[in-house]
């Protein structure tokens, strides 16, 4: 089953090529020009990772090894861009560093805010956290006893962070590197809102001509090397990684002048620009368009189709999980490659799963015709929602079962043997024994699914049937209409959406502890 | 079904919150009522009437509401970012397909639709409602609303003195990395067949050639150029006139102006069709012709005037207060030239604009 979902897009690729010809019979797609376009996604994977590491490793080091006034509530301020889609926060940015905008008119820029620069500052943005939760896991795990031992011998900060730190760390920046590239070689939302020429935009923008399986390959050639790279270095490169940031149990540094200066613009940028600037715009962009009399669209409906995808997406997505998490947990040997397809599937982008099932349900739709009691095969998946949601399951599983399969480990074996032997029946099993272990591990993963299906883009927007649109969509569109107002009002739904989920995960994990 | 525009079936079926249920249930409700109000005259529907709409959902939902309300047809829309797409998928899945009207926001599609036999013929009465010029000459296809081709710029940073007289000293008038456009927009792509019809294949190439030396700024439509435009991107604009009043309704401090340019009937100053057509593969065929007919009713024409600030095509509805009446002596109304979009995108293609 997870081999068959990994290839339905590679599938779909295939057979697009060999859709009829539309109303215009383009010439072939120049491969010359494809070139550049690689190098350009391969340039943004670069430099947003290694951004990303230098800043994150900065700011778990701040969190982990010093204290400084503020230096608390700032850690767990830093990791709330999460929370904000790439898509919003580079329409809010490429508005607000316009040259008459705000931040763009206080620093007299000439420019607007759009192209590889910006694309690298708002995904930079965007994945400073990921790298901030893995360095900092990392930190955790050096030993406090070396550290006080190298204190001893006078050792300073910056020599211990060498010598015991860096070696140390090596193998999870090599793994924070690789999954920092795959994401933004993945992004489509950041490049899309700020027009930088990358093989995900190029491909959603070739979507319905016959040669753009060549731009979905070149995808596929640059994700699965970073994919095999990251799997190779998960066992040795991935730390034990903890939400939330804490504080290690060395006696921290007092950080003051300079350092302390350059730590406060560190934070100046991931939460002045990364949380606080973007909730006040979309404020500000309400506000402005209430006290000008603007209409705005409807957005009850948006809201609810959001949250319909979002719930009944994370249930089906942590449902399809099952299947790979309990084959794995009972023949873990030739699990590994059940587990390999899973992950797999998941790395690909998701304009590119997008794109494969789009064509693929075409095809299906001109051989197949018309089905199920006089509608077509197509209307009638189409309408259920069904292509949607195996795009959001392919896009998803990994989260699922990354969830899943620890919750099934959970399960006391010799509660389950007792029960059996007592006779209690599968149904009361189910519901005495496995239900109450798994509970705690499933809801707060189905909580993180239904976020990320809530914020969830190219999927949504390439798969959700006719007369829907979800807030992500909305935001979308919105912005690409130049109406503000109506996207920051759907902004600050989704945004509200987002946060009471991540509130509830936060209160059940509080509860569970 | 899930997604069915039908709100009360999914609150039932996921038992969403109750104030979710209320704020959007209430459409449903609206519409089964008057469903039953609705005249002998609207046609007895069951299904819904599938609209592929090339005009964005901020711009047109509320018309389709407005439908549903007044003759209680449900309606389901596919709106797209991109018209060409919405009509190359009419053509590619033919009869298979399940669009009932294609809503497009330019002509162009249209024509090409109507060229390869994907529109079917629509009522001369209803064609008749509006001028010849504003209709396909072979009754496939009819215009809902115009708008003028325009320069959008920045009075403060551009004075218009500067502005060209004709759109051919575009390329020259302005800096490198100061001018925008929207190659992807099918407003564009009409345009460029037009110039290809009235300049001939090589001057539109040497044209195009000419902007692509002006380091153009790409935008996916027209109205985020009147944004760039407003906040500092770029100077001038190449847009529809419309824009510029829409987004001044929603934020009065936007600093742009816009411009025709002076030279009588030059090929600048276009008028270009929103337009609509019955699909030919349609089983809906009353309800779409309903559709059409609702467009043209003075209702929706004056929604297209005072709420999307186009001109009606209907005679006798009146302008919003901000629009300048049509300069006819400036502005060209035919619709013919905008058509042959095959060698358009083609064009395009080879220049790496597509």
């Amino acid at each position: 089953m997870v081999l068959g979902l990994g290839l339905l897009p590679i599938a779909g690729i295939g057979l697009s090529a060999y859709q009829p010809p539309g109303l215009v019979v383009l010439p072939s797609l120049d491969l010359a020009r494809l070139g550049p376009v690689v190098l350009r996604s391969l340039a943004l994977a670069l430099c947003v990772s290694s951004l990303s590491l230098v800043l994150g490793t900065a700011l778990a080091w701040l969190a982990e090894k010093t204290r400084y006034p503020g230096s608390v509530i700032f850690a767990r301020l830093g990791v709330l861009p999460l929370a904000i889609p790439s898509y919003l926060l580079a329409g809010i940015l490429r508005e607000e560093f316009a040259p008459a905008g705000t931040l763009g008119g206080w620093l007299g820029s000439l420019d607007g805010f759009t192209g590889f620069g910006p694309c690298v500052v708002v995904l930079t943005l965007a994945c400073t956290p990921y790298a901030q939760i893995l360095v900092s896991a990392g930190l955790r795990a050096i030993p406090v006893s070396e550290e006080e031992a190298a204190r001893s011998l006078g050792a300073g900060a910056g020599r211990r962070f060498w010598v015991l730190g860096v070696p140390r760390l090596r193998p999870t920046w090599a793994f924070a590197l690789m999954l920092i590239a795959l994401y933004v070689i993945s992004d489509f939302g950041a490049v899309a809102v700020l027009d930088c020429r990358v093989l995900t935009w190029e491909l959603y923008n070739a979507r319905g001509a016959r040669d753009a399986y060549r731009i979905a390959l070149a995808v596929v050639a640059c994700v699965i090397p970073l994919f095999a790279l990251i799997r190779g270095l998960q066992g040795s490169g991935e730390p034990q990684v903890t939400l939330g940031v804490g504080r290690s149990a060395s006696s921290p540094l007092r950080l003051r002048g300079a350092p302390l200066l350059l730590a406060y613009c560190a934070h100046a940028f991931i939460v002045g620009l990364g949380v606080i600037v973007p909730v006040l715009s979309l404020i500000r962009w309400v506000v402005l368009g209430w006290s000008a009399g603007a209409n705005f669209a409807p957005i009850g409906p948006q809201l609810l189709v959001t949250l319909v995808c979002a719930t009944v997406g994370a249930a089906v997505i942590l449902a399809a999980s099952f299947l790979p998490a309990s084959f794995v947990q009972q023949a873990p040997r030739r699990g590994r490659w059940v587990e390999q397809g899973v992950y797999l599937t998941s790395s690909l982008p998701g304009v590119l799963v997008a794109f494969g099932i789009l064509h693929l349900s075409l095809f299906l739709e001109r051989r197949l015709g018309t089905a199920l009691g006089g509608e077509s095969l197509w209307d009638f998946l189409d309408r259920l929602g069904g292509f949607l949601l195996l795009g959001y399951v392919m896009r998803f599983l990994s989260q699922g079962y990354a969830a899943v399969r620890p919750a099934i480990g959970a399960v006391d074996r010799r509660m389950l043997e007792a029960a059996r032997s007592l006779g209690v029946t599968r149904l009361r099993r189910l519901a005495r024994v496995w239900l109450p272990a798994m509970a705690p591990g499933l809801s707060a993963a189905y909580l993180l699914l239904f976020i990320s299906v809530a914020k969830e883009l190219p999927v949504t927007l390439m798969l959700l049937p006719a007369g829907s649109q979800t807030l992500a969509y909305r935001i979308f569109d919105a912005h690409s209409e130049a109406s503000l107002p109506d996207a920051g009002w759907a902004g600050l739904l989704l945004l509200g959406t987002v946060g009471v989920a991540q509130g509830l995960v936060t209160l059940g994990g509080r509860r569970v502890r | 079904m899930l997604f069915v525009d039908s709100s009360r079936t999914v609150l039932l079926s996921f038992l969403l919150p109750l104030a979710v249920l209320t704020a959007c249930g209430a459409d449903d409700s609206g519409r089964e009522a008057s469903a039953q109000a609705s005249s002998d005259s609207t046609p007895s529907v069951t299904d819904p009437l599938t609209v592929f709409s090339g005009r964005g959902a901020v711009l047109v939902a509320p018309l389709m509401e407005m439908f549903e309300e007044q003759t209680g047809i449900p309606v389901e829309v596919r709106y797209e970012k991109s018209t060409q797409a919405l009509a190359n998928r009419i053509a590619t899945e033919g009869e298979q397909g399940d669009a009932d009207v294609f809503f497009a926001q330019d002509s162009g599609w249209l024509g090409a639709l109507a060229e390869a036999g994907h529109l079917a013929p629509l009522p001369s009465d209803m064609l008749s409602r509006v001028p010849a010029a504003y209709r396909d000459p072979t009754g496939k296809w009819i215009g809902v609303s115009g708008r003028a081709r325009v320069l959008v710029y920045s009075p403060d940073r551009f004075p218009v003195e500067k502005l060209p007289k004709t759109l051919a000293g575009l390329p020259f008038a302005v800096e490198p990395g100061r001018v925008g456009w929207a190659p992807g927009n099918a407003s564009f792509q009409a345009h460029v067949s037009a110039l290809r019809d009235l300049w001939g294949e090589e001057e539109t190439r040497a044209w195009l050639t000419a902007m692509q030396a002006a380091e153009p700024k790409v935008y996916p439509k027209n109205s985020p150029q009147v944004q760039g435009v407003s906040n500092g991107e770029i100077d001038v604009g190449w847009v529809n006139h419309y824009y510029l009043h829409k987004l001044r309704a929603a934020d009065p401090g936007l600093q742009a102006a816009n411009y025709s340019f002076r030279t009588p009937g030059d090929p600048g100053n276009l008028m270009m069709l929103s337009g609509v057509g019955r699909v030919a593969y349609s089983d809906q065929g009353p309800a779409a012709e309903a559709f059409i007919d609702f467009l043209l009713s003075p209702a929706a024409q004056a929604y297209f005037a005072t709420e999307t600030f186009e001109y009606p095509t209907v005679s006798g509805i009146a302008l919003h207060p901000d629009v300048p009446p049509l300069d006819e002596e400036l502005v060209r109304a035919d619709q013919v030239s905008l058509t042959d979009l095959s060698g358009t995108i083609v064009l395009l293609r080879e220049l790496g604009l597509q």
